[in-house]
């Protein structure tokens, strides 16, 4: 963990930052003294303010991320789909998809993050050409979470609470991964993004990893990519034993089934184990998928009750 | 070739595309079993130990929607049949007159959230899309229309101009829709599938596509003469503006229900009925029943090709029919030797 950490920041950054100072750092291409050029996760090279003051953050999760960091009071902007935590209330909202320049141009922010989940990478290197720099995260798996936490520590100058926050978080899914019953019986969970069109996330998606630290398995964590539109036979033969909507707290699941009579049939339909979560808790890579795990770990053991009761 | 050997060829060709359309899908199901499924339901058997999803996967998901694919496919190859005939133009297909566009901006309007919450609870997707079908057609008619008569011309460029106008409205609704699943799944209704099919939505398409096929069938007189043109037409004693009429009643009608049903599924209006002609001649006693059933038949091969080309996983058959059918299409044209103006 901190190994890469280190490998994706440090020896880059401090390498050029004694070289500008040596070099007096006069140039357009050079960094000045109170800059250093870090590479991001998708290997741009950026050059990030040593203490950034005015950051925008160009998704919803990284908004959690930077306050998961305690770096919240660095944002000067978030984009119009954020909602959590409340202290988003009081941040000036732009568009982030499709972004508005002109608006991120007027706010004259000193550093953005962004995410190749949702960002365009050819739009923000337009910005970088007028001096606003973009810093990418990535996030493929659960653990890159806890990393982004750091690295938003480290770029925004609040490492020591963004690692402590890192760990501690950390520590908690790691206890849930291991806290796994792997001799018992373990539920198949089906994990959908859309219920008339059954969209839902393949082997390349974390989510596959919420459910399996919720102690169930993801029938989908085969299929290829990050996501796929399955098909009704797919469920059918797949038979999942709980059947997780991301569609809402307050969505009547009851239209999930009726929606797809054949899955009457069921396990999941059959003992009542269809449920919706909250989006944002799973589709949102960011500190509350160890919420999201909690959630779904609920109704998986419930599943897990009835399979040792038989 | 004789006619009866023909039709027995037909017959065949539509058994073993049914049999095959039950047989695979997007999980491998033994035939056997396939066949113990059918003779439970049936009743020829009692019962039987299947595996658990199984008796729903071929009974529930794949029966109905083979038959829908079938009915889909005759409907839009015979109203495919008409519409040439009735504009005269080798182009013309089923949704010339706008259904499609109308179709999308309605479904679009309602799934994408942008209608008055008191209307779109009163709505359902292919209800919108109907409406939305029906209205584009009705301001179609309404601008090609003179007094009693009915010009050809402007009914296809009127449909051409709304068409324009409905799809840079579903554009502009889509790219303005914050949620991008909804947006997606607008896409794939869009691009045309049957994965909702269910034994209890067969009714209206069933009904709007026999019926069609049916009603062509008694019109195949009126359709050859209006292919001649109107004047002639008039000679041989044929009622032209209400038969004009009547064709686009049907085309409404039929049309809009299929595309309610199974979302926009292009190329097979329109390369089917060429096909046919190749084969069967021009004459629509002939024309209107084989393009049915060719239609019915590559229909549900395409669907198919959707269901099992990724495993596990759906692909719009829209997106197929255009794959599969314009190559063949177009080897066909390129060696025959008609010229199709």
């Amino acid at each position: 963990m901190a190994a890469t950490l280190e490998r994706r920041l440090h020896p880059m950054c401090s390498a050029l930052i004694v070289m500008s100072v040596l070099l007096g750092c006069g140039g357009r291409g050079e960094p000045t003294i109170d800059q250093r050029v870090v590479v991001d996760d998708i290997g741009r090279e950026v050059r990030v303010p040593v203490r950034p003051t005015r950051v925008v953050s160009l998704a919803p999760s990284i908004t959690e991320v930077v306050f998961a960091a305690g770096a919240g009071d660095r944002l000067a902007a978030v984009t119009t789909s954020d909602n959590y935590p409340t202290a988003v209330a009081g941040i000036r909202q732009i568009t982030a998809f499709p972004l508005d320049h002109e608006a991120i141009v007027a706010l004259g922010p000193d550093l953005l993050l962004a995410t190749d989940q949702i960002n365009s990478v050819r739009d923000l290197d337009a910005l970088s050409e007028v001096g606003i720099p973009a810093y990418f995260l990535r996030f493929t798996t659960a653990d890159d979470v806890f990393l982004s936490i750091r690295i938003a520590g480290r770029l925004l100058g609040t490492e020591e609470r963004a690692n402590r926050t890192a760990d501690s978080l950390q520590a908690i899914w790691n206890g849930y991964i291991t806290s796994i019953d792997t001799i018992s019986y373990i539920p198949s969970v089906l994990l959908l993004a859309g219920y008339d069109v059954l969209y839902a996330f393949g082997r390349d998606s974390y989510t596959n990893e919420i459910i399996r630290a919720a102690g169930g398995r993801s029938v989908t964590d085969a299929l290829d990519g990050q996501a796929a539109t399955l098909s009704e036979e797919f469920v059918l033969a797949a038979q999942p034993d709980v059947i997780v909507g991301t569609f809402g707290d307050d969505f009547d699941v009851d239209k999930i089934v009726a929606g797809h009579p054949t899955w009457a049939s069921l396990p999941a339909a059959q003992r009542g184990r269809v449920y919706s979560i909250d989006p944002d808790l799973i589709s949102r890579p960011g500190p509350r998928i160890i919420e999201g795990a909690k959630r779904i770990a609920e109704w998986v053991d419930g599943a897990k009750s009835t399979a040792t009761a038989q | 070739m004789s006619r009866l050997f023909f039709a027995a060829l037909l017959a065949v060709a539509v058994l073993c595309t049914f049999v095959a359309g039950v047989s695979f899908g997007s999980e491998p199901i033994a035939f056997a079993d396939v066949l113990t499924t059918l003779g439970l339901k049936v009743g020829f058997l009692d019962a039987a130990i299947l595996q658990p999803g199984v008796e729903e996967i071929v009974w529930d998901l794949r029966l109905p929607r083979v038959i829908l694919a079938g009915l889909v496919g005759g409907g839009l190859a015979v109203i495919g049949v008409a519409m040439q005939a009735l504009v005269r133009n080798p182009l013309a297909e089923p949704y010339i007159l706008g259904v499609s566009s109308g179709a999308s901006t309605g479904a679009s309007l309602f799934y994408l959230g942008f209608l008055p919450p008191l209307i779109s609870k009163a709505l359902s997707m292919p209800l919108a899309a109907f409406i939305g079908a029906l209205a584009a057609m009705t301001i179609v008619y309404l601008v090609a229309r003179s007094g009693s008569s009915m010009h050809t011309g402007r009914l296809l460029l009127a449909g051409v101009a709304v068409s324009a106008l409905l799809a840079a409205t579903t554009s502009f609704i889509t790219y303005a829709s914050p949620d991008p699943h909804r947006v997606r799944a607008v896409l794939f209704w869009m691009l045309g599938s049957f994965s909702g099919a269910r034994w209890d939505l067969l009714a209206l398409p069933a009904f709007a596509s026999v019926g069609g096929c049916l009603v062509l069938v008694a019109l195949a007189r009126a359709l050859d003469a209006l292919l001649l043109g109107d004047e002639p037409a008039l000679s041989l004693g044929i009622t032209v503006e209400s038969t004009k009429k009547l064709l686009i009643l049907i085309t409404a009608f039929t049309t809009g229900s299929l595309v309610s049903v199974s979302g926009i599924i292009g190329f097979v209006g329109l390369i089917i009925p060429h096909a046919v002609r190749l084969i069967s001649g021009v004459t629509h006693r002939r024309l209107v029943p084989v393009s049915y059933a060719v239609g019915a038949v590559f229909l549900v091969w395409a669907d198919l090709a959707a269901r099992a080309l990724i495993p596990h996983e759906e692909l719009p058959v829209g997106i197929l029919t255009a794959i599969c059918g314009v190559p063949f299409f177009l080897v066909l044209l390129r060696s025959s030797k008609q010229v199709f103006a």
